[in-house]
């Protein structure tokens, strides 16, 4: 049977998208309580206190929100409280469906924190460990080994060169695969020997960085001119993305790493290679994955150990260059790890703190933004992407909602222009008719001219139009 | 009779165990099984004060290491908070300063718990009990395990003890 609620609450309701198939209602009227929908349905027993508790220590007046709250059993509920004409409303509104998808991931990334902070405490033990190992009289060995290498490296860089030049100048089909696996085994001694180089100087700390202004975009571009042809010639698909942004960083070193974990998805992916590299204020996050065959929990224990290489039919690696990746991911302040599990292919996440040139100054407080729009994955999405540019989000969906969060004085609104029952317009017009004189961005998947136009009518600072990009975004929501 | 009920919000980083404190609390039980807090779960459990009952309404706050719109609308009306840190995670430490710092401003200075949670784990504490004495403004500061049941009991009393 259908709920009928009462006028009041009917009311209530036209402003919202809710369905009342999900909604209970407890209408209070002095000690009388009344209540219409099944609140069973959302876990809440009709006699219980549970609703009374709920409101302990609030004002009977004060009109409530409560945005996410577990029912007794657990059901994800938004509890409104109102007045009006003497009576007092409690709404609960099942909201399970729209956030199902919000704990699971929730959980997903507390573990991952949790786990990069397991491996970066690991990584310090055994760095730690490494240093007393130095200090007790082992740089010796690592001056030894510097030489080693300089001394085998110059010989084997000529002999590279002529085999290089004898590999051109030989036709003869049995001739050219002994030059070519010559070839091969010089080349893996030239990696094995410039992986010891670069250990000895991680090892000895002498290791200089040195930091210069970088364009990503053109770190991008030189990287896909370096993978993609190969990439083709393999038959991977081959996918790099960056943000806008000039940093400052260690280029040298930034791009050997990259070029270390870009060969080995090369080297053991499968159908496509993917590489992003994302830039906050604060670091650079680049994000490597493949679709090859993974690692085992045994592999992925000692996969950061120099010289392991796996049976994986590869056999030309020197086994040191996931080993100095992250040696160099840790000199230059940052950390290197693998993220994706056996059998999901290899993702690896390099995060590089960068002092970005071209962002505009980021403020020495966090910010309050209050995102307006209907649609919940925009406002998850939202919530992730800003987070690290000092904003704390929080989020409404239409007039009523943002009305319930302006005493929260947020320092700026995101303002969906096309909110489903009502116009962002209207809920700009009327924030700023009641005072709010904080920053308001409208935003629209809409770019004429017109929208623009008309949200800065209604009291619009700016207009970003959707999607979004993260670089403009933030600097438009900054400004002052 | 009616009994005096008091809220109580619990409020800390992420996996520091509020909700693991507050199970051990209400029903006496444990799981090693971790389980995001998504918002905000409500429980209630009369304690004896002296001669009376006491209703403690907790409020199980998703973790946090700032407190957001959300948080904020939460903890109104709180008439007591417990803050609680991982003893594993230094960090934690500084969340919870920063948590009281922001509820003191937003409901004024309330009765309040630090708790450090985890000792059963004490091989690999980073937080030691000079820390906790660092830190001023709380009614009393527990080494506590949800685990094992440490302290719990008594830092909910002591603190239905200050709000009653």
């Amino acid at each position: 049977m259908k709920a009928v609620f009462p006028a009041a609450v009917r009311a209530h309701l036209d402003a919202q998208t809710y369905d009342p198939e999900r909604l209970a209602c407890l209408e209070l009227v002095g000690a009388k309580r009344g209540w219409s929908g099944m609140p069973e349905s959302l876990g809440i027993a009709r006699d219980s206190s549970w609703v009374d508790d709920l409101f302990l220590g609030w004002d009977d007046a004060e009109p409530v929100f409560m945005p996410l709250i577990q029912s007794p059993t657990g059901v994800a509920l938004q509890v409104h409280r109102f007045r009006t004409e003497g009576r007092i409303y409690v709404l609960f509104v099942s909201v399970s469906e729209v956030i199902s998808d919000l704990g699971e991931r929730q959980q997903q990334g507390h573990r991952l924190a949790l786990q990069q902070r397991e491996q970066a405490q690991a990584l310090k033990a055994l760095t730690q460990g490494r240093q007393t190992w130095v200090d007790a009289g082992a740089e010796d060995a690592q001056s030894v080994i510097t030489t080693f290498a300089h001394e085998f490296g110059t010989p084997l860089t000529a002999l590279l060169g002529q085999l290089e030049v004898l590999a051109g100048q030989t036709h003869e089909p049995r001739q050219r695969e002994r030059v070519s696996a010559i070839r091969r085994s010089a080349s893996h001694l030239h990696a094995l020997v410039q992986g010891l180089l670069d250990e000895a100087r991680l090892g000895h700390g002498t290791l200089e960085l040195s930091p210069v202004e970088l364009e990503v975009a053109e770190l991008a571009a030189d990287l896909s001119a370096m993978f993609e042809p190969e990439a083709r010639r393999l038959g991977l698909s081959w996918q790099l993305s960056c943000d806008p942004a000039r940093i400052q960083v260690d280029a040298v070193r930034l791009r050997q790493v990259l070029i270390n974990l870009l060969s080995n998805a090369m080297k053991y992916g499968r159908g496509a290679v993917q590489a992003e590299l994302r830039t906050t204020p604060f670091e650079l996050r680049a994000e490597v994955s493949d679709e090859g065959a993974g690692f085992t929990q045994v592999q992925r224990e000692s996969l950061f150990q120099p010289f392991r290489r796996f049976a994986t039919g590869h056999g030309d690696g020197s086994g040191l260059g996931l080993f100095i990746a992250r040696q160099l991911a840790l000199a230059l302040g940052g950390s290197l790890s693998l993220i994706s599990g056996d059998g999901e292919g290899a993702h690896f996440q390099l995060r590089v703190p960068i002092k970005v040139a071209s962002v505009q100054t980021m403020p020495d407080r966090m910010r309050e933004l209050l995102v307006v729009d209907d649609d919940p994955d925009v406002r998850v999405m939202l919530s992730a992407l800003l987070a690290p540019y000092y904003f704390s989000v929080d989020e409404a969906v239409d007039l009523e909602s943002v009305v319930q969060r302006l005493a929260l004085r947020p320092d700026v609104m995101l303002v969906d222009l096309g909110l489903g029952t009502e116009s962002g317009l209207d809920v700009i017009t009327h924030v700023r008719r009641n005072g709010y004189r904080g920053r308001i961005v409208a935003t629209s998947a809409d770019h004429s001219t017109v929208h623009t136009r008309a949200a800065k009518s209604a009291g619009a600072d700016a207009f970003i139009a959707k999607p979004f990009d993260t670089t403009r975004l933030v600097r438009i929501l900054h400004a002052d | 009779m009616t009994i005096s009920a008091r809220k109580i919000c619990l409020l800390g980083d992420f996996a520091v165990g509020k909700t693991s404190l507050v199970a051990r609390f209400i029903m006496n039980v444990f799981s090693d099984r971790y389980l995001t807090t998504v918002g905000v779960k409500v429980d209630t459990r009369e304690v004896q004060v002296g001669t009376e009952s006491l209703k403690l309404v907790i409020w199980d706050l998703a973790g946090t290491a700032q407190l957001n719109g959300a948080g904020r609308a939460y903890v109104q009306g709180a008439h007591g908070v417990i803050y609680v840190c991982d003893l594993t995670r230094r960090e934690t430490l500084e969340s919870v300063h920063t948590l009281k710092a922001s509820i003191d401003r937003l409901i004024g200075v309330k009765p309040s718990i630090l708790l450090a949670n985890k000792s059963d784990l004490l091989d690999r504490a980073e937080i030691q009990d000079a820390d906790l004495a660092g830190f001023e403004g709380y009614l009393a500061t527990h080494r506590a395990s949800a685990k094992s049941g440490e302290q719990v009991e008594q830092a909910f009393r002591a603190l239905a003890e200050a709000v009653k």
